[in-house]
């Protein structure tokens, strides 16, 4: 219904009510890659590990993409949390899985021999 | 199936004690799709599922060859798929003259062969039968394997046909000649050696008749020389394929083998490295030194390199 500039505008204008960490888990809840890509451009919003998480629990594979390519280095320095929430995903529901695999694939240089074995169970 | 595949060897690769029970998935994971392959009836819904493309680009089939899945390409309806990517989906029917013009104009039947889409234009697929087409077109030609390869076969056919013209004529002329300038050779050893003034001068005078005969062929036999050595920068590429394809399947991470079959392409080009450094250093040595040689002296220059030359 609004336009991505006119949200982008509008958090803006009421800056100082929100919180940029929250707004952002909430465009990525909902889904919005190119207006949560605006908004970390635009507010230099600090990367969070729940930033990554959050995708993966939604289901919002292309924003989660894009967190591992920019933030990898701060991924894997929480790279458990980030794997548990990963192998957790493949439990949650069975949908994505072209891109939960690839994921895997991505993130298989900091899996560690537990979280390889309960993604086995899983699978 | 195939990513979970490749993803479960990664695991291996990396947890070598997870082996049995990946190997275990793997196994399961296999007989599901075989299981899945052999109950999808529709052959364009499988194939549309066995060239889905993951995040890389690859798709499934590339993946199972990758991955050497032998079970999964074997398959039969697989196999079904693999031939009818090989061979286009464009019908191959027909022949490359009943394409053109003048011949439609000469031997078709206007009749029959009326304006096959006016009638459902736009709201349907248009029928093709019984248009005349061929593999060489361009549409065809471009998504069918089959076609790329028997056009490449051709090339070869014409090109391997050209050098043993080449070769065949440059083999009956020395054939031919060969007496005579072996008489040169031998005559130039007892020019060497001989003391007589008179004796010299007989030799010369008939070295001057030999080369006399002899002028018009020697220059024929460059003229080939020259056409053969052309040919051989050709067999280059050959080569030059293989070393490109190297190139780029190692940039894209897709496997390579130098194949025995290769070997003669290798084969080829070190003959003809030795034939270009012959005929460079040897055959046409002293020929192009001096721009104001006169055509009797180039004449000269060439039967002397020849003779000299003759048992390479």
């Amino acid at each position: 219904m609004f336009s991505h500039n006119y949200v982008l505008r509008f958090l803006e204008t009421h800056a100082k009510f929100v919180k940029d960490d929250e707004v952002l888990k909430i465009l990525i809840l909902a889904k919005k890659f190119r207006l949560s890509l605006q908004f970390i451009n635009q507010r230099n919003t600090k990367f969070e590990i729940g930033f990554f998480t959050n995708a993966i629990e939604a289901n919002a594979y292309d924003i989660a993409f894009y967190l591992l390519r920019v933030y990898e280095e701060q991924i894997f320095s929480n790279s458990q949390i980030a794997i548990d929430f990963h192998v957790k995903s493949y439990q949650d529901n069975r949908q994505y899985l072209k891109s939960k695999l690839h994921m895997s694939k991505m993130l298989l240089v900091i899996f560690n021999f537990n979280s390889a074995k309960i993604f086995l169970e899983i699978i | 199936m195939c990513l979970l595949y490749e993803l479960l060897l990664s695991i291996i690769k990396k947890f070598f004690s997870l082996n049995n029970i990946c190997r275990s998935i793997m196994k399961t994971t296999m007989d599901m799709a075989i299981a899945y392959i052999e109950s999808v009836d529709d052959e364009n819904f499988l194939t549309a599922v066995m060239l889905e493309r993951d995040f890389s680009g690859r798709d499934a089939l590339r993946i199972a060859v990758e991955l050497e899945l032998l079970d999964l390409i074997q398959a039969p309806k697989i196999e079904a798929i693999i031939k009818r990517i090989y061979n286009s989906d464009y019908d191959q029917a027909g022949d490359l003259f009943e394409m053109s013009t003048p011949y439609k104009i000469v031997f078709g039947d206007k009749n029959a062969n009326a304006d096959i889409e006016s009638s459902f234009r736009f709201y349907k697929k248009r029928e093709l039968t019984g248009v005349p087409q061929s593999q060489w077109m361009f549409e065809i030609f471009k998504e069918s394997m089959n076609a790329r390869i028997m056009a490449s076969g051709i090339i070869c056919v014409i090109f391997t046909g050209v050098s043993a013209v080449l070769f065949e004529n440059v083999i009956s002329t020395t054939a031919n000649d060969l007496d005579k300038f072996l008489q040169i050779r031998s005559i130039k050893e007892q020019l060497m050696v001989s003391g007589d003034e008179n004796e010299i001068i007989s030799m010369l005078e008939q070295i001057n008749a030999l080369a006399a005969q002899l002028a018009a062929d020697a220059s024929a036999l460059l003229s080939n020389f020259q056409l053969i050595c052309f040919m051989c920068w050709l067999n280059f590429s050959f080569m030059i394929q293989h070393v490109v394809t190297f190139i780029f399947t190692k940039k894209l991470n897709r496997f390579y083998s130098f194949g025995i079959l290769h070997v003669t392409d290798l084969a080829l080009m070190v003959c003809s490295i030795l034939f270009i450094q012959w005929y460079n250093n040897f055959l046409t040595a002293n020929l192009n030194t001096d721009p104001n040689l006169s055509q009797t002296e180039k004449d000269m220059r060439l039967m002397g390199n020849i003779t000299a030359n003759i048992d390479y």
